[in-house]
């Protein structure tokens, strides 16, 4: 990892692609017109995408788009591929600037007051204690602040960290709950993500909050790491409720006596399920949260 | 009152595992929807299908709000999962890729039954059967 700030002007504009949470490599765009014979064609084209490592296809009216990243894809196999699918289909390919669909809603984003603390675009920060406020730059990163599950962690954190506690936050994202467990008190605090594109927009935002001295944002998979940053006081998770589960008994073991964690990311109608999980694995919970259609909870060991 | 919709996207993407780069980003960015949000939303309601390639119909509000429904995959993806094949047969008529049960084509045509235009299970499986002939597959016992 650089640490320094020294870097060469090649690491430089790196760095700063990675800060405006743009995906550093070009897309190749693949537009495909299945012949109109039947659906079947169709379907074929589909799933020979799939198949090349598409991770979706655009169904544009009668044109099926897919990107790849540029350095990942090679024209003869994919041309090879799609006629292969549908002998009369007609290809167009193309490049994509990766920064052209990013940009595009971050001015919709808001500043929101949750509690005791406000979260906010850097546009709309001036004027806001930064003691009391996260400052997160909308990028490729979920955790604007916009989003319920954002909130509901927020306000369930403001009831669990104490001064001098250590955190772990899994599914960092922007590290928008990393960050504000640091404003509210915590000595340490280790930001989980595995994508590599939320990284960087994840440093950024440490660094414009200025508590870069407390988080350490971490790139890779939760359950490898967090038994490596453990014991912690609090561990917070917003992600998708398959995936909490999962982490569940790396959690119980990361976590110190008496410690708590925020679980957010799962919808209201799975609260029953979960609630069932948490019990027969040993979890209380202590606190929930719901906020439109989503459910957020503290649990304790 | 009710919103008024303002824009219609189609996607195709595996369950539990959207994410903002393209097509996601570029179909829905235009739109000027939160694409995070969707992310979100979307992998929390299709996680237990994982993987499973869903077709998705995305309706965006004047508001910018979104609602999405999901479609059942298409036949021809849970004809090759049964099979256990890779792709289906260029030349169904000569070439058989694979095989699957009539209780195989039952399972499909029951969880398809939602998005196909049939009144009886018999002739959605027969619908099935039918996809599974002209990619070569078999329908055996």
């Amino acid at each position: 990892m650089n640490g320094g700030g020294d870097a060469a002007p090649i690491e430089g504009d790196r760095a700063s692609d990675r800060e405006s949470g743009r995906a550093s490599d070009r897309w190749r765009s693949v537009r495909v017109w299945p012949s109109a014979r039947d659906a079947s064609a169709r379907e074929a084209v589909i799933a020979a995408l799939f198949s090349l490592g598409s991770t979706g296809v655009h169904e544009d009216g009668d044109v099926l788009v897919t990107f790849f990243p540029a350095s990942a894809m090679d024209e003869d196999t994919l041309l090879r591929s799609v006629a292969d699918a549908d002998a009369a289909a007609r290809v167009e390919l193309g490049y994509v600037d990766a920064q052209e669909w990013v940009q595009r809603w971050p001015a919709r984003v808001a500043l929101h007051v949750v509690g005791a603390l406000t979260v906010t675009p850097p546009w709309l920060a001036a004027g806001c204690d930064p003691a009391r406020t996260v400052v997160i730059d909308p990028g490729m990163a979920f955790g604007t602040g916009d989003h319920e599950t954002t909130r509901g962690a927020l306000r369930l954190l403001a009831h669990v960290v104490r001064p001098g506690d250590v955190v772990a936050d899994l599914g960092a994202g922007s590290a928008v709950l990393a960050i504000a467990a640091a404003k509210l008190g915590a000595a340490r605090v280790a930001a989980i993500e595995m994508d590599p594109d939320a990284i960087g927009n994840a440093e950024a935002n440490v660094m414009r909050n200025g508590v870069a001295d407390r988080v350490r944002v971490i790139e890779g998979f939760a359950q490898m790491l967090l038994p490596l940053v453990a014991p912690v006081r609090v561990v917070t998770a917003n992600i998708i409720s398959s995936v909490v589960i999962e982490l569940l008994p790396a959690i119980m073991s990361a976590l110190a006596v008496g410690g708590q964690a925020v679980l957010s990311g799962i919808l209201r109608d799975e609260r029953a399920a979960m609630l069932a999980v948490l019990h027969e694995s040993g979890w209380r919970v202590e606190r929930e949260d719901a906020e439109g259609e989503w459910w957020s909870a503290i649990v304790a060991r | 009152m009710a919103k008024k919709a303002v824009g219609f996207v189609k996607l195709q993407i595996p369950a539990g595992r959207a994410n903002p780069a393209p097509p996601v980003g570029t179909a829905l960015g235009p739109q000027g929807i939160n694409i995070m949000a969707f992310c979100k939303e979307f992998n929390a309601r299709t996680q237990s299908q994982d993987g499973m390639i869903l077709p998705v119909e995305v309706t965006i509000f004047s508001d910018k709000s979104f609602t999405f429904i999901t479609k059942t995959p298409p036949a021809a993806v849970l004809l090759k999962k049964e099979a256990g094949v890779e792709k289906g047969s260029g030349t169904p008529n000569k070439q058989k890729v694979g095989s699957v049960t009539r209780a195989q084509v039952r399972k499909i045509a029951e969880l398809k039954m939602p998005d196909l235009n049939c009144d009886t299970i018999e002739a959605a499986e027969a619908m099935v059967a039918g996809a599974a002939r002209s990619m070569g597959i078999e329908v055996t016992g």
